[in-house]
């Protein structure tokens, strides 16, 4: 089983996501640390909370012109929740400023009322299965959504999509070469959450 | 579509799982840690724990209880959440949403900053109600002994739903408060009275029972419906409400569970 690396920045569910990878059987290792970022197999790119947060901590350590560098260099990179919205170059919750520009377009409000989904939401089963990804997953698997804003779905390689408490279309996952991203938290979505990851991991990464 | 949740409820007070029985009293029920992995076992679609304790500080048991659970069950936490740094400690531990209570009523500009930093999706407005004299809803525990510094508590329901509605919260926890832990004294009439709000945007809590939850899960405005002692009274009480639920209405928008079986 694999080491790599999650980026704890100060923003988000790290703990959560630690037992998630410890359960699949691998070690991950948090940092700072950009020797760490530029080198490990795979990094994690957590978030929880206020992008406009997120980016500021990130900012702040000194870790954007890290995290560009790796993408350009074509490095395994996985976002979650936040960490899925964060690489776009356009981010309206941070007042439209932008993002880590590793991806173009613009991550918009979900819009309606409420505005949120929050919730357990079925996937798009045969885009998962076009992803590679379905491997004993059924097809009416749900996982646990909980975001106010939402990716573009233009412009991406390859998508899956869900859809909110106000049937708006959500992508809810995207791969783009060697960065992938995922809107829900597979790390709070039971039994489920564990085997997408591990096809993830397993399958997409091949670690 | 998002499916709508059943949410388990766990009323904690000084390190111990209770049975609260509208706010004025308790029995002990079990501990935390035991009744976390039960629930996340059993395929709850979130778990709400309300610690009633009233401390000035987070319970570190309850903290540690939280941390050896290891759930993979969404766990919003309420109670006794003051300090940025409360939030940000129970993050990393693994809560993905916050009831706000005294907060909602108290400082919007607390509120407010509080949203920038953990986003507004991760906020549950709460609001106990309870019926005045006239007979018009009103928020009601624990106000009688609520200090606020700048705010105040709304005097009729209509005034309440405006302040839910202009918070920066994402869902809106309305509890019955008079019939808390009396299963199948929910009063509908309660769900109609909030009609008004948006859709998706209510959890219920307080005194649901099977065909109460049934009806609360039929209105547009009902994001999710919680129950607390049900499920500790009887093991596996949760899938076998959940089966019952969608049976009785097969147009009931809860997810299907696989119950995992060690």
């Amino acid at each position: 089983m694999a080491t790599f690396h999650l980026l704890d920045y100060g923003v988000g569910n790290v703990g959560s996501l630690l037992q998630l990878f410890e359960a699949l059987g691998h070690s991950v290792v948090r940092t700072t640390r950009a020797h760490q970022i530029a080198d490990t197999p795979l990094l994690i790119l957590p978030g929880v909370g206020s992008a406009v947060t997120a980016l500021g901590k990130l900012h702040q350590l000194g870790l954007s012109d890290v995290l560009r560098a790796r993408h350009e260099m074509e490095r395994p990179m996985l976002g979650i929740c936040l960490g899925a919205q964060l690489p776009f170059s356009i981010l309206s919750e941070a007042h439209n400023d932008a993002g880590l520009a590793l991806l173009p377009g613009r991550v918009a409000p979900l819009g309606g009322n409420p505005g949120f989904h929050t919730g357990w939401s079925p996937l798009d089963h045969g885009q998962l299965r076009a992803c590679g990804l379905a491997r004993s997953l059924r097809s009416n698997e749900t996982f646990f959504f909980n975001h106010q804003y939402v990716c573009p779905e233009e412009g991406l390689e390859r998508s899956v999509i869900a859809f909110s408490n106000s049937e708006k279309r959500v992508t809810a996952m995207y791969i783009c070469g060697h960065l992938t991203g995922i809107q829900f938290h597979p790390e709070k979505s039971q039994r489920q959450g564990r085997i997408l990851m591990r096809n993830i991991l397993e399958d997409h990464y091949g670690l | 579509m998002a499916c709508k949740r059943l949410v388990a409820t766990l009323t904690v007070r000084d390190g111990r799982v209770v049975k609260s029985y509208g706010y004025a009293g308790w029995r002990p029920a079990g501990d935390i840690f035991s009744a976390l992995r039960n629930l996340d076992r059993w395929g709850a679609d979130e778990i709400l724990l309300l610690d009633i304790s009233r401390r000035p500080t987070l319970d570190p048991t309850v903290l540690n209880a939280i941390a050896r659970a290891r759930i993979a069950t969404p766990l919003a936490y309420g109670g006794g959440l003051r300090q940025t740094e409360d939030f940000m400690r129970l993050m990393d531990l693994g809560c993905d949403r916050f009831v706000v209570e005294t907060l909602l009523f108290d400082s919007e500009r607390r509120l407010e900053r509080l949203a920038d930093l953990v986003g507004r999706q991760a906020l549950i407005g709460c609001v106990p109600l309870g019926r005045n004299p006239e007979g018009g809803w009103v928020p009601t525990l624990p106000f009688s002994s609520l200090r606020l510094s700048e705010g105040v508590v709304p005097a009729n329901l209509a005034t309440t739903l405006d302040l839910l509605c202009s918070s920066p919260v994402s869902e809106y926890l309305l509890i019955a408060a008079e019939v808390e832990g009396s299963a199948g004294a929910f009063p509908l009439e309660l769900v109609v009275a909030c009609s008004n709000l948006p859709d998706h945007s209510v959890i219920w809590f307080g005194g649901l029972d099977q065909a109460s939850a049934s009806a609360c899960l039929a209105a547009p405005v009902t994001a999710a419906v919680a129950l607390g002692h049900l499920f500790l009274e009887k093991e596996v009480a949760l899938p076998l409400l959940r089966d019952a639920l969608l049976l009785s209405s097969p147009a009931a928008p809860l997810r299907r569970v696989r119950i995992l079986r060690r």
